[in-house]
């Protein structure tokens, strides 16, 4: 206990003297006072919405990462703190700071009763625990393609949108704390620095040397051999490429056979968020080069610190092909997801379903970017995000579809900018390609959601 | 176990894929420096992470002052400092990193801290990320140090530092073990470096060990440590 209470205090130490991490917290802390609500109440039945409280969720959920922006799996390693200890301590201090920041906003700001202000609270922390205790589990221990990872993840989701219909008000916590003990029971009291699909413990694998004898293909073949057969190259992943395919068959069942068939809203969602792992596995794993990349940052990062330009980096592959077939990657995925959303929600319509598709196809180029290495736990970008997905769910909450469509393309832009001077700075790209790179910035990402919008009227 | 012993190991047995690391039995007295050696793959990381309780074992009893430093990691670390290159760290500046840090250890020593950064020459607003090998090197050996532990654990520390830096390493374990208490095994290639200092040696080769004892005993007169391994067939 003495080392659980030293790492919070620690913690709470150097996060309350530091500006930036200040900054982040309290922004953290607003946008999560915003969505507390709706997450108490059971998750809402709103795409937008739960778009965000899962971005959020995962945000938080990075915040020591962020913070110490920590290099490597399992950061300082040597500190003298057990793992299990480590993670529930991180955990309790996210969770104290939300819970804290929220009863202070309710007293100072809300107009509700105290005792139903503490409920609320008292309840979103019990339904955020498990989901913080897991991506906790994830981040530090992996490997994050796993089955049981996702299975965790999706029968959470169910199970949180499934109960949030049933009037049994005590289900949801008493699944909660179900789902915590599952994910306490699996956290591990120690594990090893290293994680057991590292290069360096890898390196007595019997399977070792088959990986290393490819057969011999033009580098650029032989990109989009693996960019194709990658991510089914294990059974796990053959096994998600086949529901990931019966989904697609279903949704087309859907938009072309029975264009009118209408899903209650409920029964549309369960479904979305059965199929939301599938899309997260495929889109997290172009190239099925998961395993080369650091597993700190799991299924639900938005980063990586080898990514995919460094790991395609000693081929003689030229960047640009990398970066247009991830670009390509992720746009697909989007579509599909959009494809799907079109299909379930029979109210995405007409300028609601092209604004939609934009602003997936911007989320889609965004998820592409990040996971070139460009944006690595940049806490700026980070708070740029929840303003922008702010500012989205508002326009959207307001009807305002142009002050929407003009929210995600400034937002985007932004992005894009940012990530393009990052990329300068870097100085591991040539010249040109940046100029290349601002003109589809300025041209494509920017405008698509505004053009989107002048199409649909 | 010995009053003086800090590390002790019987029957060790530490799997990994095909590879297996075997040390029947082996210890670690106060005052002693320790040189391990032996070619890439002998086992060296192994054993030392294993000692660290960053790894765990297969089978066999590791002792750090009279605990499993697997099952009891926060009491064993707060004495035991490890240092490998490869040691991943918060990506800070150097300052608010050895601050952070600090808030762990009583022990905290902030002079020697600072003897040290001065002594390696880094620069404390410097980000971790932004150091070079060798300074990422010096950084975490500091950090392994600055605590002052009985016990400790060096892994390639000599990895990407110049000559000036390597000595300025040679000097800094000389003066832990200035302290009678500590002891301090270090893991090397450097074998000029380590024969300089250690005492003792553990040769290890495939996982086995191939010579144990103290350094004089092994390495004849007129003979160098380089000239040893390779007649003992451990040079890889």
């Amino acid at each position: 206990m003495k080392a659980f209470f030293t790492h919070v205090k620690i913690r709470a130490k150097d996060a309350f003297t530091h500006k930036r991490q200040l900054v982040f917290l309290f922004v953290s802390g607003f946008m999560f006072t915003h969505f507390w609500k709706g997450l108490s109440a059971g998750f809402p039945a709103d795409f937008f919405e739960i778009f965000i409280v899962l971005f959020a969720i995962t945000v938080i959920v990075h915040l020591e990462v962020l913070i110490y922006q920590s290099l490597g799996p399992t950061p300082m390693p040597t500190l003298p703190i057990g793992r299990k200890t480590r993670m529930l301590a991180d955990t309790f201090f996210i969770l104290a700071f939300l819970a804290g920041f929220r009863l202070a906003a309710g007293v100072l700001w809300l107009d509700s009763p105290f005792s139903i202000l503490v409920h609320d609270t008292a309840m979103g922390a019990v339904l955020i625990t498990p989901l913080l205790l897991w991506v906790m589990h994830l981040k530090w221990q992996g490997p994050p393609s796993s089955l049981e990872h996702i299975l965790f993840i999706a029968i959470y989701l169910l199970t949180y949108v499934g109960f949030g219909s049933v009037d049994l008000p005590w289900l949801r916590p008493v699944s909660a704390l179900l789902f915590s003990a599952w994910a306490l029971f699996r956290i591990p009291r120690h594990s090893a620095w290293r994680h057991p699909k590292s290069p360096s413990t890898r390196r007595h694998s019997s399977r070792r040397h088959s990986r290393l004898s490819r057969t011999i293909l033009p580098p650029r073949q032989r990109l989009m051999r693996d960019w194709l057969t990658g991510p089914f190259s294990d059974g796990t992943s053959l096994m998600f490429g086949a529901l990931a395919l019966a989904s697609i068959l279903g949704v087309s069942v859907f938009l072309f056979a029975m264009p009118r068939f209408s899903l209650e809203l409920d029964a549309g969602l369960v479904m979305l968020l059965a199929t939301a792992p599938i899309l997260l596995f495929m889109g997290t794993n172009p190239f099925g080069i998961l395993t080369r990349m650091d597993h700190h940052f799991a299924a639900f990062s938005f980063s990586n610190q080898w990514g995919y330009l460094n790991a395609w980096g000693a081929m003689p592959v030229s960047r640009q092909s990398v970066l247009r077939l991830v670009y390509f990657h992720y746009l697909a995925l989007m579509l599909f997801g959009w494809a799907l959303l079109a299909g379930v929600f029979y109210w995405v319509m007409g300028s609601q379903a092209l604004v939609m598709m934009a602003l997936l196809a911007s989320i889609a180029l965004l998820l592409a970017s990040l996971r070139f290495n460009l944006i690595i736990g940049d806490v700026k970008w980070m708070v740029m995000c929840m303003v922008g997905l702010t500012l989205v769910y508002s326009s959207l909450k307001m009807n305002v579809h142009l002050a929407l469509a003009i929210a995600v393309g400034i937002f985007i832009g932004i992005i894009q900018i940012v990530q393009v001077l990052r990329t300068q700075q870097r100085n591991w790209v040539k010249r040109n390609w940046v100029k290349e790179k601002l003109g589809q910035t300025l041209t494509l990402d920017t405008y698509i959601p505004v053009v989107s919008f002048y199409l649909a009227h | 176990m010995k009053n003086k012993d800090l590390i002790e190991v019987e029957a060790l047995r530490v799997s990994r894929g095909s590879f297996v690391l075997e040390l029947p039995s082996w210890s670690l007295h106060a005052g002693q420096i320790v040189g391990l050696v032996g070619p890439n793959g002998a086992g060296k990381t192994t054993l030392i992470e294993t000692l660290a309780g960053l790894d765990p074992k297969s089978d066999g009893r590791v002792s750090v002052f009279g605990m499993d430093p697997w099952a009891h990691p926060d009491k064993v670390r707060l004495q035991l400092g490890f240092m490998s290159d490869d040691l991943p760290l918060f990506a800070l500046p150097i300052r608010r990193l050895l601050k952070l840090v600090s808030g762990y250890y009583p022990t905290w020593d902030e002079e020697l801290v600072w003897t040290l950064v001065d002594r390696f020459k880094l620069d404390p607003d410097k980000k971790v990320q932004d150091l070079s090998k060798g300074q990422g090197t010096r950084i975490r050996l500091i950090l392994a140090m600055a605590f002052r532990p009985r016990v400790l654990l060096l892994d390639e520390p000599a990895s990407g530092l110049d000559l000036k830096g390597r000595i300025d390493l040679l000097k800094s374990v000389l003066d832990v073990v200035q302290d009678p208490g500590r002891a301090v095994m270090v893991s090397s290639h450097m074998l000029g470096d380590v024969e300089r200092i250690a005492d003792a040696l553990l040769v290890l080769n495939d996982g086995r060990v191939v010579k144990e004892g103290p350094t004089d005993t092994l390495v004849k007169d007129g003979q160098t440590l380089e000239e040893a391994m390779l007649a003992w067939g451990s040079a890889g």
